[in-house]
């Protein structure tokens, strides 16, 4: 099989990339320092317990992130001829699943403890020869872990969105329940403090909701991704202006008479085809193809390996089925009935 | 995370750290002090045995020293441990005591101290003749009948022999080390398992359990010399 030409990130996002990477082994080792951490200072407080296992999980996205990214960097061959760049889309369907399998935990088990009505007992630890409330030692190692989740979450999210990396934006999203699980369990051992037992699990439940419309979120995105739905934005999830922009672009040279186009996500990279109906017979169409795909692919560096079709027409938007006009009709319904 | 935001959450945390915390859900301590300390005794010698209506052993003082430290009376209830510690779940005792030790289930459902002193089980001898350490293989060791100490002994290759009474033994005997002490034994250095005894409070009462856990501090020095003056 005759495999594609390789891709090359620009220069300047290779660099970016390459501070992903330092990023997510930067996460792993706090993660890991944060774990061990958290692990000797485990009372029987539910939301500690919920914010380790958590920082567990959170594991997943970062190792996701550096498999794939040592993946996708294979060249397409015989056996792959569409390449390694799918790698970062399975990366990304196992982070979501990391994070709304954190969700779907940290809910069940805070309300289950809510209902069985679970008094959490913290007793003393000997430090420095006193008798120290272990929740206060609880609370200073969950300050330590929530400090490097903040910051590096900070960090990511603007990089996911210059690198179009969906993996590394659910990584940040996990940063961010990562946090977030740790204030509400400073908050439910200080309202334990306080002789106010629910305080706990109460805080942790009202956590799980958001970190499961995160993982919802991401879940949904990286299936449909999989399932080559249009671009969209890593942002927001919205659909991405780019296929429209080069359709209009397309559409305005003067030797194309119709022009559309159709694209899907690989990864950090956007592909597909790009039908043009040639406006009569130009001389040496061949090479005006070849100039047409070029300067296509200019537009944003993240296309690759745009194949320029040329048709003798489009099919007439007023009938359905295949027709360009359904195809768009059906685009819009798709994402209607989605959001 | 800007340096303002942290010094606000430094100035909260240290405002915290002078309130008077950890409070108790169901206001175990403030009832407790200067009133009535509801004490469930299992009889397990020499932590808590019955004498009348008044608990007598180790753990027993230790109750008695810390209801005085707060000032109260002690009302002592004696029963079976399941029966004791379904009671302290649901808060109608206070404080339960009697050999608990750590590794107990019950750990999960109530509140229990940290350990207050860990008895190390150990093969002892008469002085002069104990084998050397870790040389179990093959050994006869006596041990009491109905002891757990009798499976740690196969698993390092010793032959349990179970007997009803240790105080008659002339050869190896396996047991915490205290007790060997109170048979006139020379305890070895290879430990067998360990033993850390615990008191149960009922579950989420912080401010009395740490209250407990302070006084327990306090008096761990003296449990060996407490043991030492046990008689079985």
């Amino acid at each position: 099989m005759r495999a594609r030409e390789a891709y090359r990130l620009p220069p300047d996002k290779q660099e970016k990339l390459r501070r992903a990477v330092r990023l997510e082994w930067a996460t792993i080792a706090f993660m890991i320092s944060i774990i061990v951490l958290l692990y000797f200072t485990l009372g029987s407080s539910q939301a500690v317990k919920t914010a380790w296992f958590e920082d567990i999980l959170s594991l997943v996205p970062p190792i996701a992130f550096l498999i794939a990214r040592r993946v996708e960097q294979k060249e397409p061959n015989g056996a792959f001829p569409y390449g390694y760049h799918r790698a970062i889309s399975i990366a990304h369907l196992c982070a979501a699943l990391a994070l709304f399998g954190m969700g779907a935990f940290l809910l069940f088990e805070s309300s289950m403890s809510l209902i069985k009505a679970e008094h959490p007992t913290i007793g003393t630890m000997r430090i420095f020869g006193h008798q120290v409330w272990l929740g206060w030692v609880m609370i200073a190692a969950l300050v330590y872990s929530v400090i490097p989740p903040v910051i590096l979450g900070r960090m990511k999210l603007p990089l996911a969105e210059e690198l179009h990396d969906k993996v590394l934006h659910a990584d940040a999203d996990m940063n961010k329940a990562d946090w977030l699980t740790g204030l509400a369990a400073i908050g439910g051992i200080i309202g334990i403090g306080f002789g106010l037992w629910w305080a706990d699990v109460a805080a942790a439940a009202l956590i799980s909701l958001d970190v499961l419309h995160d993982g919802t979120k991401n879940l949904s995105s990286a299936v449909k991704d999989l399932m080559d739905r249009q671009p969209a934005r890593v942002k927001d999830g919205e659909p991405d202006p780019l296929p429209d922009q080069i359709r209009t672009a397309l559409r305005t040279r003067s030797w194309i008479g119709d022009a559309d186009i159709r694209l899907r996500e690989e990864g950090h990279v956007l592909t597909g085809e790009a039908f043009v109906v040639p406006a009569g017979e130009p001389p040496d169409l061949l090479a005006l193809l070849e100039e047409a795909a070029r300067e296509a692919e200019a537009m944003d560096w993240r296309l690759y390996d745009l194949a320029m079709v040329p048709v003798r027409s489009l099919p007439d938007p007023e009938r359905g089925g295949g027709s360009r006009g359904g195809d768009a009709g059906a685009e819009r319904a798709f994402t209607a009935e989605d959001r | 995370m800007r340096l303002p935001w942290l010094l606000l959450a430094g100035t909260l945390l240290g405002g915290l750290a002078g309130c008077d915390l950890p409070r108790d859900p169901q206001g175990t301590l403030d009832r407790v002090t200067g009133g009535t300390l509801r004490v469930g005794a299992i009889i397990a010698e020499p932590w808590a045995v019955r004498e009348g209506e008044v608990a007598t052993g180790v753990e027993a003082g230790l109750a008695k020293t810390f209801a005085a430290s707060l000032g109260s009376d002690v009302r002592w209830n004696f029963g079976a441990e399941g029966e004791l510690l379904a009671a302290l779940e649901r808060h109608e005792l206070d404080l339960v005591i009697g050999g608990l030790t750590r590794s107990s289930p019950w750990s999960k459902r109530l509140g229990f101290t940290t350990p207050y002193f860990t008895s190390q089980v150990v093969v002892g001898a008469p002085a002069g003749t104990l084998a050397a350490a870790g040389r179990l293989n093959g050994v006869r060791v006596l041990v009491r009948e109905g002891s757990a100490t009798a499976k740690y002994l196969e698993d390092e290759g010793a032959v349990p022999v179970r007997v009803p009474d240790l105080s008659a033994a002339d050869g190896p005997v396996a047991a915490p080390e205290w007790e060997l002490r109170r048979l006139g034994l020379q305890p070895g250095d290879h430990i067998l398992y360990r033993r850390a005894h615990v008191m149960a409070v009922p579950p989420g009462e912080n401010a009395f359990l740490v209250r407990l856990e302070r006084f327990l501090d306090g008096q761990s020095g003296e449990i060996e010399g407490e043991l030492a003056r046990t008689r079985p």
